[in-house]
């Protein structure tokens, strides 16, 4: 094999063969409808297995954070302050639920193999989080806009995605070895941040935006990743994860120019989280998936059950059973925050479980749930039908 | 009009949905891209829709403004007021109309019960009693002044070809 240093033929080549590989699995992902995440994590591990790459791992700690940053920071462009305000006004409580339902399960089950709190605690917001990406374009490929339960997943993503604010800056102190009472301030100093790139976002975005502005694209784009670069920093110089300060930036932008950014920086961020996924894959040792299908599938079984009470809880107001349905299915999904988060675990080194028991978790929910809320759509028609046939029957019977 | 809801869709766009007088529930899914959607919502199923139209912006814009253009003439031809036997209506003289061309005698006088042509508003100007020679262009606006039946008649002589 090639000598695979930075900037050498092995490594050029390397990269490509990979990029090339993934470029075929997302074409396949396109033609079957599923997401590629899914198809990423089984390359990672493919790739490990059969050819180990000798790549620096310093080259795959800087593509990670910066894979992680693109991503969280895309999120944030997506969402507007209004998106945010109003989700919280109207989803707190089936937010709550949310997290009541679905971080336990992970919690437990890593205690309960015996891991120390800290891994247990991230694989609590492994099985917490839902993938809003995966979930996002489930809801499109399936038409699903319109239905009236729909706002209502929506909102559950939003304040999913908000509570990564406060949860990063904890785990990452915690991780680092600071203490319990550090890592809450620093989960507040989070919040209060959210707040104020809120406030920017909905007093001065139009102003920011002003500024910002340029028909030049290398302008805007050069503007944007170096406050976003510069925002990262200044965060973990504080001690907050610089993920959660990209989400922030992302949220403070509005207008004209998160809807330049989106475009701008998407192409960036689908090369970087890639990889990411890939390399993700790639650390882990696919003979110890074995040992830990046995709970991931427990933990999937539950899980699924947990998501799909929270969608029905979402949904409760707004739909009848089909709706509610739908909606429960279609949160099953797990993805790229997941990977995030069991990410962190990896590089500060902790339970070596931790990162196989994700990996096949995420699979098992990324490809099921597109696949259980497809089902639903059938199931929720049958139950309609039924219960007209029933209601019909009962008219006659009266009659 | 009814009342139209509006839900905003985090990270996709907003939802807009009514229902229309023959009760089928319409909704508009507004995507941030520009994009639109135009769905029916099932009957067996009112929390469903199905897609019926997917637009780019600028078909949005053409639907908007056809559909927009009806609603226009419709509130021309509402302006039709009543009283005491005698109508006075702004009636458009249709681009293809025969009484292009023609001066407002002649026009007058191609029915025998036409009402009579009192003013004509042409653009922002409007000329009050024309005289008999004065010719309709397209697009002038007659003031027609008569029976309902007068106006009628004229209505149907401005539009026809």
């Amino acid at each position: 094999m090639l000598a695979t240093t930075a900037g050498g033929a092995g490594f050029l080549l390397e990269v490509g063969a990979v990029l090339l590989a993934l470029a075929v699995l997302a074409r396949v992902a396109a033609r079957t409808g599923f997401s590629p995440i899914p198809f990423y994590l089984l390359a990672g591990l493919a790739i490990g297995f059969f050819a180990p790459p000798d790549i620096d791992s310093g080259i795959i700690v800087i593509e990670s954070q910066i894979a992680v940053m693109l991503l969280l920071f895309m999120l944030g462009v997506e969402y507007t302050a209004g998106d945010v305000v109003r989700s919280l006004h109207s989803g707190l409580g089936t937010g709550v639920a949310d997290l009541v339902l679905n971080f336990p399960p992970g919690l437990l089950v890593g205690l309960a193999l015996g891991w120390d709190a800290l891994p247990a605690l991230l694989l609590g917001g492994v099985t917490y989080i839902s993938s809003s990406s995966i979930v996002a374009k489930v809801l499109d490929d399936l038409g699903r806009l319109g239905n009236s339960e729909t706002p209502s997943v929506l909102s559950v993503l939003v304040i999913e995605d908000l509570v990564m604010a406060p949860y990063l800056p904890l785990v990452a102190v915690l991780l680092a070895g600071g203490s319990l009472l550090r890592g809450l301030a620093l989960a507040f100093a989070a919040c209060g941040l959210a707040v104020v790139a809120l406030v920017t976002a909905g007093r001065h975005g139009q102003l920011l935006s002003r500024r910002i502005a340029h028909p030049k694209s290398e302008v805007v784009l050069l503007t944007v990743v170096g406050l976003l670069m510069i925002a990262g920093g200044a965060a973990e110089l504080i001690g907050v994860s610089a993920a959660v300060m990209a989400f922030l930036v992302g949220l403070a932008l509005s207008g004209t120019l998160a809807h330049r950014a989106r475009e701008l920086m998407s192409p960036l961020r689908d090369l970087f989280a890639a990889i990411f996924f890939v390399s993700f894959g790639l650390q882990i040792d696919v003979r110890s998936i074995p040992g830990v299908l046995g709970v991931a599938a427990i933990l999937w079984a539950v899980t699924s059950g947990t998501k799909l009470l929270t969608g029905w809880l979402a949904a409760r107001r707004v739909s009848a059973v089909p709706g509610r349905l739908r909606a429960g299915t279609a949160l099953i999904a797990r993805g790229e925050f997941s990977i995030v988060i069991a990410g962190l675990g990896v590089a500060a080194g902790t339970e070596s479980r931790l990162a196989p028991l994700a990996a096949t978790y995420v699979l098992l929910t990324a490809v099921s749930g597109p696949l259980l809320t497809r089902y639903a759509d059938g199931l929720g028609l049958r139950l309609v039908r039924r219960r007209a046939r029933q209601g019909s029957g009962a008219e006659a019977a009266e009659g | 009009m009814g009342t139209v809801n509006e839900t905003s869709l985090p990270g996709v766009g907003i939802r807009f949905d009514f229902t229309t007088r023959e009760g089928d529930r319409v909704v508009v899914v507004n995507h941030r891209s520009g994009r639109s959607e135009l769905l029916v919502c099932s009957k067996q199923d009112p929390d469903a829709c199905h897609e019926v139209l997917r637009l780019a912006k600028e078909d949005a814009r053409s639907l908007a403004e056809i559909l927009g253009q009806s609603q226009v003439t419709e509130e021309v031809t509402s302006m039709r007021l009543s009283t005491q036997g005698l109508t006075i209506d702004w009636l458009p003289t249709h681009a293809e109309s025969r009484c292009v061309g023609r001066s407002v005698y002649d026009i007058e006088h191609l029915d025998q019960h036409a009402a009579t042509i009192v003013a004509v508003v042409r653009g922002e100007t409007t000329i009050p009693a024309p005289p008999s020679v004065f010719t309709l262009q397209p697009g002038d606006v007659a003031v027609v002044v008569g029976t309902p039946e007068g106006v009628e008649a004229m209505a149907t002589l401005l539009r026809s070809v």
